[in-house]
C-alpha cells in the first residue's frame, strides 16, 4: 500500500487524542469515539486527492480531519437514532472505566457540569496531554482561544472540586 | 494570560484522570490500517459515485469500469442497440413500401403483422416500464396469436407466394423469440408461474422457425433462401445458442453446486470466491447433500494460519469460519496475534453493538473457539448481537440481519432468531423488488436499500432466502417471482465464464427449489402458469399452417390457370 500524500503516522500522533475528546464530548461513548477517530484517518487517507493543501499544515490538516470525524459521527448518530436501541449522547458516566480516586471521581463529575466548549478542550488536550496548538488546529480556533478556554475550564474545576469536597467535609 | 496554578485544578489531575481511558497506539494504528483494507477492497467492488450507482440499476456492467470490450458485449446493451437499430430500419421499410402498400392479393392480416414487426422490437423496450412485465408479455402473445390467426385465416384467399407468407410468420416468431428471451435477460419475472421454464418455450420457437425453414425449402424451392440469408440465419442462430442459452440450462444440480466447490482455487490471500463458496457449501448442508472433499481448501487455510506474511482478508476468515475450516488449535494461533487478541478482548470488555460486523463476524467465531462460553459470556455476547440487530427500515438490513442470525447460532441462542421473526418478514417485505416496483428491472429478488436501488441484487437475494430458511415466508413474497429471478440470473452465459459468476445465483436458486419448496398448486393453475409455452407452440402451429396453406393455394392457382 502506497501512502498517496499525508504521513498517516503523523497525522495520528498529532491528532488521535485531540480527535477522539472532539469525539466524546459529542456524544459518542469512549470506544466508539475511538473507533470513529480510526474511520476518520482511513477515511481522510483514502480520500486524499479531495484534500486542499499541505499535509504539513496543520491548520489545513485539521480542518480536514475534523469535517470528516464530524460527518462520520453524524451518520453513526443517525443510524443509532434509526435503530432506537441506543440514544443519543449517551450518558457519559456509564462508560468504563470509573475513576477509583475520590478526588478524580470529583473532577470527573466537575467536567461534565462545564459548558461544552470548555469540556471539548479539556478532553481534547488531556487525553494524550496533546499541545494546546494541535487541538487548535482541530477545532479550527487559535490557540490562545483554546488556552483561554482551558484557564477559565481549569478555574471551574478547581471551584467544584473544591465545593465537593467541602460538601464531603461537611458530611 | 496570567495564570495563577494554585486557583486552578492541577493539569496532573486531569492527566490522571483521562490516562486510563487512552488507546493503544500501536493497536489504534494496526485498527487504522485493518480499516483502510477494508475501505480499499469494498471501493474496489462497488461504484462510488451516485450516477454510477444510478446506472448499475439499469445497467449490468460496471459504468466505471475500463472492460471496454466486456460491458460492449454485455447483452442487454447489445439489445437496446439492436432495437434502436431495428426502430430505425422500420421506419425506413415502412418509408420503401408505402408505394406499393396496397399490392392486390396481400392479406390485411399480414399488412399489419409488419406494421407490428417494424415496431414491435421498439415497444418490446418501452412497454414493460411503463406496464410492467407480466402483463406486456402476456398482451403481446394474445397480440401476436390474433394476427397470426386472422392472417392464417386470410392467406389461402390472399394470393400470396409461401416465401412472403414464411417471411412474415418467421419474422413474427422472432419477434415473439426476442420479447420473451432476450429481455429474460434483463426482466425476471418473465413466466415465473412456470414450472417447465422459458427453455421449452425458446425451443419451440427455434424449432419453429427452423420448421417454416424446411417448409419453404420445400415448397418454395431453393431460390427461397439465398446463401446470404441462410448464413444470417446459421451466424444468428449460432450466437443465440451459444452465447444466449435459449434453453436456459443453469447448472443448479447438487452434483454442479459440489464441482464448483471441487474447482475453486482455494487462495486465502485473494478475497474473491470465498463468501460465494461458503454459501455453496452452505446450501449443500441445508438441502442434505454430502459435501465435496474440502481438505484443499483446508490446507490453503492451513498455511495462512502458520504462515503470517500472507495477508488474508477477514471476509476470508470469516467465509472458512462459517463451512469449519478451521481446527480449534488454529483459532488459537490465529488468537495469538496482537491485532486479533486485542479484537477479542475487546469483544468482552466493551458493551453495545459489534462494529463493522460485515467484516469482522470471524472475531467471534475466534472467541468461541478459544474460551469457554460460560453464561454470563454468553449473555453479554447475545446482548452485543442484540444491540446490532438493525432496524427493518435501514439500508442492507437484510444482510445484518443473517449476521446477526449467524453469531446468535454461533453462542447458541437460536431462540432469539426466532423473536425475531416479524422484524426480520418486515425487512424482506421492503426490500423485496416486487413488479409493481415501478422503474424498476431485474425485479423478483431483493434489494440492499429500496430508496436508492430499484434492482434486485444477488447478495441481498442470498439474504433474504438464507433467513427464509429460517423463519419462513412472508405470505405476501411470491417465491415463484423470487425462483424466476435468480433462474434469469442462473443462466449460463458462455458456459465457462457464466458457471463462475452465477456461483451464488445457483446456490440460492438450489436453496429456493429443494430447501425452502415452492408452494403447491391446482391443475388448473399449473396449465396457466405455461402459458407462454401454449402460445409459443400456438404461433409456432399457425406459422407452419399459413406457409402450407399459401403453398396449396399457389398450387391450386397455378392448375387453373
Amino acid at each position: 500500500m502506497t501512502p498517496p500524500g499525508p504521513d498517516l503516522d503523523h497525522w495520528t500522533r498529532t491528532f488521535r487524542g485531540p480527535l477522539i475528546g472532539l469525539l466524546v464530548s459529542r456524544g459518542a461513548d469512549w470506544g466508539r469515539a475511538e473507533e470513529l477517530a480510526q474511520d476518520t484517518f482511513a477515511e481522510g487517507w483514502l480520500s486524499w486527492s479531495r484534500f486542499q493543501g499541505s499535509p504539513n499544515n496543520l491548520k489545513a490538516a485539521g480542518a480536514w480531519l475534523r469535517g470528516i470525524a464530524l460527518r462520520l459521527h453524524g451518520a453513526d448518530s443517525r443510524r443509532r437514532r434509526r435503530r432506537r436501541t441506543q440514544e443519543l449522547h449517551e450518558d457519559l458516566a456509564a462508560d468504563p472505566p470509573p475513576p477509583v480516586d475520590p478526588r478524580l471521581e470529583a473532577l470527573d463529575e466537575a467536567i461534565a457540569k462545564l459548558p461544552p466548549g470548555q469540556q471539548e478542550v479539556v478532553r481534547m488536550r488531556y487525553l494524550e496531554d496533546s499541545p494546546p496548538a494541535h487541538v487548535a488546529a482541530l477545532l479550527g480556533i487559535t490557540k490562545k482561544a483554546v488556552e483561554r478556554r482551558l484557564y477559565e475550564a481549569r478555574q471551574k474545576l478547581r471551584d467544584h472540586v473544591n465545593r465537593a469536597e467541602r460538601v464531603g467535609a461537611a458530611q | 494570560m496570567n495564570q495563577d496554578e494554585s486557583k486552578m485544578v492541577a493539569e496532573d489531575d486531569l492527566l490522571d484522570l483521562f490516562r486510563p481511558r487512552r488507546t493503544d497506539p500501536e493497536g489504534f494504528d494496526e485498527a487504522v490500517q485493518r480499516k483502510i483494507e477494508k475501505r480499499q477492497s469494498s471501493r474496489e467492488q462497488q461504484p462510488t459515485a451516485r450516477w454510477q450507482r444510478a446506472a448499475a440499476t439499469a445497467l449490468p456492467f460496471s459504468p466505471s469500469s475500463s472492460k471496454g470490450v466486456g460491458w460492449i458485449l454485455s447483452l442487454p446493451f447489445l439489445m437496446l442497440i439492436g432495437s434502436v437499430l431495428a426502430f430505425t430500419s422500420g421506419v425506413r421499410a415502412a418509408g420503401r413500401r408505402k408505394p406499393t402498400a396496397k399490392r392486390p392479393g396481400d392479406a390485411k392480416a399480414g399488412s399489419a403483422i409488419e406494421t407490428l414487426l417494424h415496431f414491435g422490437p421498439f415497444l418490446i423496450i418501452v412497454a414493460p416500464w411503463l406496464f410492467g412485465i407480466t402483463v406486456t408479455i402476456d398482451v403481446l402473445m394474445g397480440l401476436l396469436i390474433v394476427a397470426m390467426l386472422a392472417f392464417t385465416l386470410q392467406v389461402r384467399g390472399s394470393g400470396m407466394a409461401p416465401s412472403e407468407v414464411g417471411r412474415i410468420g418467421m419474422s413474427l416468431l422472432s419477434t415473439a423469440f426476442i420479447a420473451c428471451f432476450l429481455w429474460s435477460f434483463t426482466f425476471g419475472p418473465l413466466a415465473a408461474d412456470s414450472d417447465i421454464g422459458l427453455g421449452a418455450s425458446a425451443g419451440v420457437i427455434l424449432l419453429g422457425i427452423a420448421g417454416s425453414g424446411i417448409l419453404l425449402w420445400t415448397y418454395g424451392g431453393r431460390s427461397v433462401l439465398s446463401v446470404a440469408g441462410l448464413t444470417m440465419t446459421a451466424v444468428w442462430l449460432a450466437f443465440i445458442a451459444t452465447a444466449l442459452n435459449p434453453l436456459g440450462l443453469s447448472a443448479t444440480d447438487p452434483d454442479d453446486l459440489a464441482a464448483d466447490v471441487a474447482n475453486f482455487a482455494a487462495d486465502p490471500g485473494k478475497l474473491s470466491g470465498w463468501e460465494d463458496i461458503a454459501a455453496t457449501i452452505e446450501t449443500l448442508d441445508g438441502i442434505g447433500a454430502s459435501r465435496p472433499d474440502l481438505s484443499r481448501m483446508r490446507d490453503a487455510i492451513a498455511t495462512a494460519v502458520s504462515d503470517r506474511k500472507i495477508k488474508v482478508h477477514p471476509v476470508v476468515w470469516t467465509a472458512a469460519a462459517r463451512i469449519g475450516l478451521l481446527t480449534d488449535a488454529q483459532w488459537r494461533d490465529l488468537v495469538s496475534r496482537p491485532g486479533n487478541a486485542r479484537e477479542v478482548e475487546q469483544l468482552i470488555d466493551r458493551d453495545g453493538e459489534l462494529y463493522m460486523i460485515d467484516y469482522d463476524e470471524y472475531e467471534v467465531w475466534m472467541l468461541c473457539a478459544t474460551q469457554e462460553l460460560t453464561p454470563a459470556l454468553r449473555d453479554h455476547l447475545a446482548a452485543r448481537i442484540e444491540a446490532t440487530w438493525p432496524d427493518p427500515a435501514t439500508p442492507r438490513a437484510l444482510s445484518e440481519m443473517l449476521l446477526c442470525v449467524h453469531l446468535f447460532d454461533r453462542i447458541g441462542r437460536e431462540d432469539l432468531v426466532d423473536a425475531h421473526r416479524d422484524d426480520i418478514h418486515a425487512a424482506m417485505r421492503r426490500q423485496w423488488v416486487a413488479e409493481h416496483s415501478g422503474f424498476a428491472c431485474s425485479v423478483g429478488g431483493f434489494t440492499s436499500d429500496p430508496e436508492e436501488f430499484a434492482t434486485s441484487f444477488e447478495d441481498s437475494t442470498w439474504a433474504a432466502v438464507s433467513l427464509m430458511t429460517r423463519v419462513g415466508v412472508p405470505a405476501d413474497i411470491d417465491l415463484r417471482l423470487v425462483r424466476a429471478y435468480l433462474r434469469q440470473e442462473s443462466r449460463m452465459a458462455l458456459a465457462g465464464i457464466g458457471r463462475r459468476l452465477t456461483q451464488l445465483e445457483r446456490a440460492t436458486l438450489v436453496r429456493v427449489e429443494r430447501e425452502i419448496g415452492l408452494p403447491q398448486r391446482t391443475i388448473a393453475q399449473r396449465v396457466l402458469g405455461e402459458r407462454v409455452l401454449i402460445a409459443t407452440s400456438l404461433l409456432v402451429l399457425l406459422c407452419w399452417i399459413s406457409v402450407v396453406l399459401a403453398a396449396r393455394a399457389q398450387v391450386l392457382r397455378s392448375i387453373e390457370s
